[in-house]
């Protein structure tokens, strides 16, 4: 990963975590669980190293295809170990392409 | 990590959070407003009007997909009636672009609008299998050592440490 600036990392993560705190408001509401905010911190911070790894996958698929933008299939690659996952994903992009209406065929 | 992040990370958040989701909507804004503010100058280079936070005060806008989720596969009874029909709010897209972007290595490296969405679904489980094990880590902690005071109920950071490394064999 190129060096990023130190400062812009910490909004990022900002950003990040603040989000990462609504999911889990809204997930923990109907629920007798709460989350520390030390855990919130530590979920970004995992959040944010998966998110890292998980473009230098997408980089390196790309790369290997011979293309330089990544596509679907590249990330539907990253869930290739996992079955139920790639099938959620699966899922979720043919409901998008559905809903975006057919006839588009594959796309690429 | 350590627990409690002790000597890990020099960050600092903003925000100490996780009350219950009732009282919060005020302290919604006012934190939504900050730190997009702060996302988007730094994403200033890409297509100047970012917002970090869309969708943050209205968590039913996002229409799509109901609960595919609840097919996903094996284990866990007790993950079941964690994952409802509510969508969470989502990660906004703007600022997963800006972290994909700040990992591809080749500048030159983009990615599709489709593919996107695709990932944002994609950390969006994550993040919700990784809070639906840690309550599950959690009911194991407190079924062994009975009354937690206080404390119960409340997510902590060994919870997470304890699910991390099979989280990340998982995804």
């Amino acid at each position: 990963m190129p060096p990023i600036n130190p400062e812009d990392e910490e909004r990022l993560k900002s950003a990040l975590w603040f989000a990462i705190g609504q999911i889990i408001d809204s997930t923990t509401a109907s629920t007798s669980f709460n989350a520390t905010p030390q855990f919130i911190g530590a979920l970004t911070e995992l959040v944010y190293t998966q998110i890292a790894f998980a473009a230098r996958d997408l980089e390196a698929f790309a790369k290997h295809a011979g293309r330089t933008t990544v596509n679907v299939d590249d990330v539907l690659l990253l869930a290739r170990r996992n079955e139920g996952l790639e099938g959620l994903l699966r899922g979720f992009v043919e409901e998008g392409r559905a809903k975006r209406g057919v006839g588009k065929g594959r796309r690429k | 990590m350590p627990p409690k992040g002790a000597s890990h990370a020099p960050f600092k958040p903003p925000r100490p959070v996780a009350k219950p989701a009732a009282a919060s909507t005020s302290r919604t804004k006012a934190t939504s407003a900050r730190t997009s503010g702060g996302v988007t100058k730094s994403t200033a280079k890409g297509k100047g009007k970012a917002r970090a936070a869309p969708a943050s005060d209205d968590e039913n806008a996002s229409s799509t997909e109901g609960s595919e989720i609840e097919e996903q596969e094996e284990v866990r009874p007790a993950r079941r009636g964690i994952v409802d029909d509510d969508e969470p709010p989502p990660i906004p897209e703007k600022l997963l672009a800006r972290l994909l972007r700040d990992g591809f290595e080749d500048e030159g490296t983009k990615i599709g609008a489709e593919a996107m969405s695709v990932v944002g679904k994609y950390v969006e489980t994550f993040v919700r299998e990784a809070i639906a094990r840690a309550m599950e880590e959690r009911r194991a902690a407190e079924r062994e050592a009975g009354d937690m005071g206080p404390d119960a109920g409340f997510l902590q950071v060994e919870d997470l440490e304890k699910l991390a490394p099979q989280l990340v064999l998982d995804f």
